[in-house]
């Protein structure tokens, strides 16, 4: 992990709200594992850095794939290339890989931390390698060919939700699961490969002060304790997490805002 | 420029201290911070027995602050004097303990398994605790439990006893007399101040418990004061804390009548915080022609 000033060197809007943006840092782009991500401190004025995914890296750069929620990833939305913005970064640990027929499932914004797992798959020529993105609408127009989409509401793809394609995947053979978004879905992919002895590595996503392992505000429980999800994560073995109501509360409260 | 000091007998290179809670227990910040450069590091709140602190959420971001609610989770002192004092001393950081206990005797307790630690140079009494048998509410609130806590823990230790005080009261002077009294060697000030947020689309609280404490840019203009105040009535040295996040906050606490200040928050935004300022404060004493011994206390008369 360094600290560092990194200049925007692009920034596309890539669908209503959403945005990919790449910044230049050599270090920080070598460095980054599928998984990890970076925390950025968002300028003058303000308290709390906001974590984001790795979403790709290429050569001497790296980008982050953010959606506006609320007023940090506004902000965030307010820079343009050539700007510069403090990053700390790569933090935590990220998935390791296994399996010859991985699926990677992305809910949401969680497909950011599976871009580069993707393209580290296919570099390790596991062609198998499937990817299984959800939405609760047509919202999201992040060009991913490969991967089979669902939307809850049927406006874009398969009507319906991830676990439903991760089934058959999971029939026809996938042997490792790959999944980053809403805790109620991630606990739902942790459920249907619960005792079938297929490696599963869960993304968690916790409100982060500090994201090196100093402050505790991001811990999840896991059956050897309280982990923090900055240090310890954000991936987790399945099988460890144990999940609560909080997680659930918390995810519902952001549907009810992004409705 | 020489900027040490002499804090109740400890002697520091310099006079910036990483605050209880914000800085980990030792290396957490290691791959970005020189942690041999800052004055002090403190600990965050250790107990005889691990505490598993609160639920989840426990933090959320206010304007100009954050309000937390972690409940002072550790490990237990024993982990950490097995796990991260000898990090600690490898690094040769000057280390103050921050200490914290349901009862008065589980402080001394606490006191007690440090006396004999080689590099922790001082245990901060973090008398914000909840204390079990008056039904929750603060030791810290109640200038006689306060003086009780820290005597306990005097009795237990011949390293420097530092009492840390909480805002969340009507006379912070009242406490910060007691203390003394009681023995305390220094006095670090504020804690965080009891807060609360709302989420209006669930209308919950934002935090997993109803409140929690906020600290930050947001609470600086009160620790000043109230570091102000605890300096016109005591003798002993003050830590003044709450909010600095730049070396002019930091020299402001200095001229209100701190000896030594310590930075929390400000280091989750910019790691280099610290050394920023010892650097700066450097610079600023050489432009002014002052020493940090003429600074202290400086307050001029309106
Ligand atoms: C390790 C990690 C990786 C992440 N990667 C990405 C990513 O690649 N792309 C992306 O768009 N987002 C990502 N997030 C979430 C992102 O950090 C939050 O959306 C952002 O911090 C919101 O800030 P805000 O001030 O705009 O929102 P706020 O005003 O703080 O909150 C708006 C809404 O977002 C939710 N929220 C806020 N912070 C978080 C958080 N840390 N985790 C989960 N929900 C939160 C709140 O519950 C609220 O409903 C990641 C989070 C973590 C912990
Ligand atoms: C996340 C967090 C954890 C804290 N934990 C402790 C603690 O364990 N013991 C303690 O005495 N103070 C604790 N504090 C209080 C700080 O040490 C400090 O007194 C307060 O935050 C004000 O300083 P600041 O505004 O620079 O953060 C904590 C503060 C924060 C933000
Ligand atoms: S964000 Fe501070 S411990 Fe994880």
């Amino acid at each position: 992990m360094i600290q560092a000033k990194c200049q925007i060197v692009e920034k596309k809007q890539v669908a209503e709200k959403i945005f990919v943006m790449v910044f230049e840092h050599a270090v920080i782009a070598s460095k980054s594992k599928p998984g990890q991500f970076v925390h950025i401190n968002l300028g003058p004025g303000s308290v709390l850095r906001r974590p984001f995914s790795v979403y790709d890296t290429y050569r001497d750069t790296f980008s982050i794939l953010f959606q506006v929620v609320g007023s940090g990833t506004n902000r965030l939305a307010t820079y343009r290339p050539a700007q510069s913005l403090d990053v700390i970064g790569p933090l935590g640990h990220g998935y390791p890989l296994e399996g010859e027929k991985p699926v990677l499932v992305g809910g949401g914004m969680g497909l950011a931390s599976l871009k580069l797992l993707h393209k580290r798959f296919i570099d390790s020529k596991k062609d198998d390698v499937r990817v299984i993105l959800g939405f609760s609408s047509n919202v999201c127009a992040v060009e991913w060919p490969e991967a089979d989409v669902c939307t809850e509401d049927g406006s874009l793809g398969k009507k319906g939700i991830v676990t439903g394609l991760l089934n058959e995947e999971l029939k026809s053979g996938a042997d490792a699961v790959y999944a980053c978004g809403p805790e109620a879905m991630l606990k739902k992919v942790g459920d249907a490969t619960k005792g079938k002895k297929i490696p599963t590595y869960l993304c968690l996503e916790r409100y982060m002060a500090c994201g090196v392992g100093a402050c505790l505000s991001c811990v999840c429980e896991t059956k050897t304790g309280l982990k923090r999800v900055c240090r310890e994560g954000p991936v987790f073995k399945s099988d460890d997490i144990i999940f609560n109501e909080t997680g659930e509360k918390k995810n519902s409260a952001k549907k009810k805002k992004e409705t | 420029m020489d900027i040490s000091i002499d804090l109740a007998g400890i002697k520091l290179n310099n006079p910036v201290i990483a605050a209880a809670g914000t800085f980990g227990n030792s290396d957490e910040y290691g791959q970005l911070v020189n942690i041999s450069l800052l004055g002090a590091v403190t600990t965050k709140g250790l107990s005889i027995e691990p505490w598993k602190g609160n639920p989840y959420p426990r933090m959320v971001e206010t304007v100009g602050g954050l309000i937390n609610s972690v409940g002072l989770q550790n490990k237990g002192v024993k982990d950490f004097i097995a796990d991260d004092l000898p990090l600690l001393r490898a690094l040769d950081a000057k280390v103050i303990v921050n200490i914290v206990g349901k009862t008065i005797e589980e402080y001394a307790q606490v006191a007690s398994v440090l006396d004999n630690e080689v590099g922790v140079d001082a245990v901060e009494v973090n008398i914000s605790c909840p204390n079990i048998k008056k039904g929750g509410s603060s030791f810290g609130t109640d200038p006689k439990i306060a003086a009780q806590v820290v005597a306990a823990v005097k009795k237990k230790t011949k390293k420097v006893v530092i009492a840390k005080l909480t805002p969340n009261v009507t006379d912070v002077s009242e406490v910060a007399k007691q203390v003394e009294l009681a023995g305390a060697d220094a006095i670090s000030l504020i804690n965080t101040v009891k807060a609360m947020s709302v989420d209006a689309d669930t209308r919950q609280s934002k935090l997993a418990t109803l409140y929690g404490g906020l600290s930050g840019p947001a609470v600086k203009p009160i620790a000043l004061r109230m570091v102000h105040e605890v300096s016109q009535t005591v003798k002993v040295p003050i830590i003044g804390m709450g909010g600095i996040s730049n070396t002019k906050d930091a020299l402001e606490f200095i001229i209100a009548g701190a000896q030594a200040v310590a930075v929390g928050t400000a280091t989750f935004n910019n790691p280099q915080t610290m050394i920023n300022i010892i650097n700066d404060i450097k610079d600023y004493l050489k432009d002014n022609d002052l020493t940090l011994k003429k600074l202290s206390g400086s307050l001029k008369s309106n």
